[in-house]
């Protein structure tokens, strides 16, 4: 199973995802993972079975995690349930909703492993298959 | 109409008023003096009816000439005009009328003299014809009117004026113009026209001259917006400082030429200006030979200070904003630097959450998990470092500008004002009460207006929202000290006003900056700051904030 991260700060995060694919998924997730939006200009999302995206305060980067999500959504509707946001702004929601994104999956930083394992596993366990 | 008209209409009435009196006087000593035609029961009656006459038609300026004339007639009649006293009383109303050179001048006046003098001329049977006495009465009359006629054109010229300085003065109380100076122009234009009773000027034009490197003429404003101007003779600005006011200078405006116009100079403190009316003809030679629009100087230096004025604001303004956006950008720094935080705070919650399951790992698992426990230790103590590194550099490098430590001296009088200004704010119906000694020296304390500003209006705010009724004030001194105290009662449940009671009185920082309310913390640090002392007090219900401020005294009695 292959996972994508777009963080660009995975460090900080890394173990947590680590900790998480060896207690809950035997190791077996691939995190593929990306340290800017634009990395992934060639990217098949339809092959990753959740898709975590950092939303930082800035939007230096032309794309950023809003752009990614509107793109993303933009290329198959239904991949918007394997969205997981991950941030440290914790009034993100009403920053989406005024961009038009509601009912994403959101993990507000800071964060530890059993967090993440359950949004993989909510996620995984509600897609369809496509 | 304006204060200056006003006061004019009362003087002229009591003139006139005066006049009749100087009238009736008159008439008494001719009739004493001389023969008269009619009997003493004719001109007792006469007196009685031409006074009750004059004021049922005071409001009428040709009923009361009528009068008069009327009166003259009867009281001379029969007897010689050529006496000079007869001629005198003839010719009163002429005199008397120089002092009524407001707008409205009759011709009429003249025409009812020269009646007068016919109707006395026949009634007197031993009238001769003579030319030579004749003329020498009516010069004197054509004299008067000359004097007449130039007193009349000053007080046009003196009301024309403080009707334009009207128009200037009305800038301040009309909130519509009072970003707006150019609406005044408009306006500005419409009284010229309604005193020289013609249609001459197009548009007037605001400039001022900037001496930078070179010197340059800026539009500040116009009656209608300009994109382009441009002067054409390079020497006019030497020439308009020489003669104050040039004639249809060449100049373009929005690439029309404009070839009548008037420029007027205006010099404030340094600051010069140059006004430009652009006509619709040209101005006639009868206003350029008295210097008519010389009178208009006035009222443009005042148009000139106004926007001088504004400037100085919108620097003020200017220097506000700066200051804004070093604060604003202060706090989005310290706000950054919070989420910056949470972000590098993941490693230690993980770790945490590792470190809390660690005895229910399976057995299989636990050599791999102690291994990414250790890896995100490390991780971790690298995330501290930088969490460090970023908290020192916002606490020590950046500039806090919410800083209130530099103090300096403030007389108590000053102190007064700024605390008057905030509580009349708040509080508009109340009074502060004041129990100070004026002082012949002068007396400071030691404070940093914008902090001891933030604090007043932060603590007022607060009584304000939660005062039930009563909010009282103290200013008071003694030889050393300053006290200001505050008493309000409230309407907060008893564990609220505890708490806020127990911050208040708190010395632990960190407890009070847990909790949110009433601004608490930050009233005790801009106090702290500008190291004032303060207590809280509650009794009967009723809350005192009293702060104390150490009072020095210094020689100067500059307050």
């Amino acid at each position: 199973m292959e996972i994508a991260i777009f963080e660009n700060e995975y460090e900080s995060v890394r173990f947590a995802f680590e900790t998480a694919n060896l207690m809950y998924f035997d190791n077996k997730i691939d995190f593929v993972i990306f340290p800017s939006s634009q990395s992934a200009n060639h990217a098949d999302f339809g092959s990753f079975k959740v898709i975590f995206i950092d939303i930082d305060l800035s939007s230096k980067s032309h794309h950023d995690g809003y752009s990614l999500i509107e793109k993303i959504v933009s290329t198959d509707i239904n991949l918007k349930n394997r969205i997981v946001i991950l941030t440290g702004n914790n009034k993100i929601n009403e920053s989406l909703i005024s961009r038009g994104l509601n009912n994403l999956k959101i993990i507000i930083k800071p964060t530890d492993y059993e967090e993440i394992s359950k949004s993989i596993l909510s996620v995984v366990n509600s897609s369809r298959p496509l | 109409m304006g204060k200056y008209n006003f006061i004019d209409i009362i003087q002229q009435k009591v003139n006139s008023i005066l006049f009749r009196m100087v009238l009736l006087f008159y008439a008494t000593i001719i009739i004493a003096g001389n023969e008269n035609i009619f009997s003493l029961w004719v001109y007792v009656p006469l007196f009685f009816v031409y006074f009750v006459v004059y004021l049922i038609l005071i409001g009428f300026s040709y009923g009361r000439l009528v009068n008069d004339s009327v009166f003259i007639v009867v009281v001379l009649f029969g007897k010689s005009p050529y006496d000079i006293y007869n001629f005198i009383f003839i010719i009163l109303p002429i005199i008397n009328s120089i002092n009524f050179s407001g707008k409205k001048k009759s011709i009429l006046l003249y025409v009812f003299t020269l009646i007068e003098f016919a109707i006395v001329y026949y009634s007197y049977s031993h009238s001769t014809l003579e030319f030579n006495r004749i003329l020498k009465l009516f010069s004197l009359i054509v004299f008067l009117s000359i004097i007449n006629w130039y007193s009349h054109l000053r007080a046009k010229v003196k009301m024309f004026r403080e009707e334009l300085f009207e128009v200037v003065d009305r800038f301040y109380l009309d909130k519509e113009q009072i970003k707006k100076p150019y609406k005044i122009y408009k306006k500005f234009i419409e009284v010229i026209h309604e005193n020289i009773k013609n249609d001459l000027i197009q548009d007037l034009y605001c400039f001022s001259i900037r001496a930078t490197s070179s010197e340059r003429v800026i539009i500040i404003n116009g009656t209608s917006f300009v994109w382009t101007y441009q002067f054409t003779q390079k020497d006019f600005l030497a020439r308009l400082r020489e003669k104050k006011t040039l004639f249809n200078e060449p100049v373009t405006i929005d690439d029309t030429q404009i070839n009548k116009n008037l420029l007027i100079y205006i010099n404030i403190d340094s600051n010069e200006y140059v006004f430009l009316f652009s006509l619709k003809k040209d101005i006639p030679i009868y206003y350029q030979l008295i210097g008519f629009f010389r009178t208009i100087e006035p009222p443009l230096s005042k148009m000139a200070q106004i926007l001088l004025s504004e400037r100085k604001l919108f620097e003020i303004k200017q220097d506000e904003i700066e200051k804004l956006s070093e604060k604003s950008q202060y706090v989005n720094r310290a706000n950054n630097m919070m989420h910056f935080i949470r972000n590098r705070l993941s490693p230690f919650a993980n770790l945490s959450k590792m470190l809390g399951n660690l005895s229910s790992i399976p057995d299989d698992k636990v050599d791999d998990f102690k291994k990414l426990l250790f890896e995100q230790n490390t991780r971790s103590q690298i995330e501290l470092k930088n969490i460090i590194f970023r908290a020192d550099d916002m606490l020590e490098k950046s500039k806090n500008p919410f800083f209130y430590k530099t103090l300096k001296d403030v007389s108590i009088e000053k102190t007064f004002t700024i605390l008057k200004r905030s509580f009349s704010f708040y509080f508009p119906d109340e009074e502060i009460i004041v129990d100070i000694k004026p002082q012949s020296i002068r007396r400071n304390v030691k404070l940093n207006e914008e902090g001891f500003e933030i604090f007043i209006s932060d603590w007022l705010n607060n009584v304000k929202k939660y005062k039930k009724s009563i909010i009282k004030c103290n200013f008071t001194a003694n030889e050393h000290k300053l006290y200001i105290s505050f008493f309000n009662d409230h309407f907060l449940p008893k564990e609220d006003i505890d708490q806020l009671l127990n911050d208040l009185k708190s010395n632990d920082r960190n407890e009070i900056i847990k909790r949110t309310t009433h601004g608490v913390f930050i009233i005790k640090s801009i106090l702290d700051d500008m190291n004032i002392t303060y207590d809280v007090l509650y009794e009967n219900e009723l809350i005192e904030f009293k702060i104390e401020l150490n009072i020095s005294e210094n020689g100067n009695s500059n307050i």
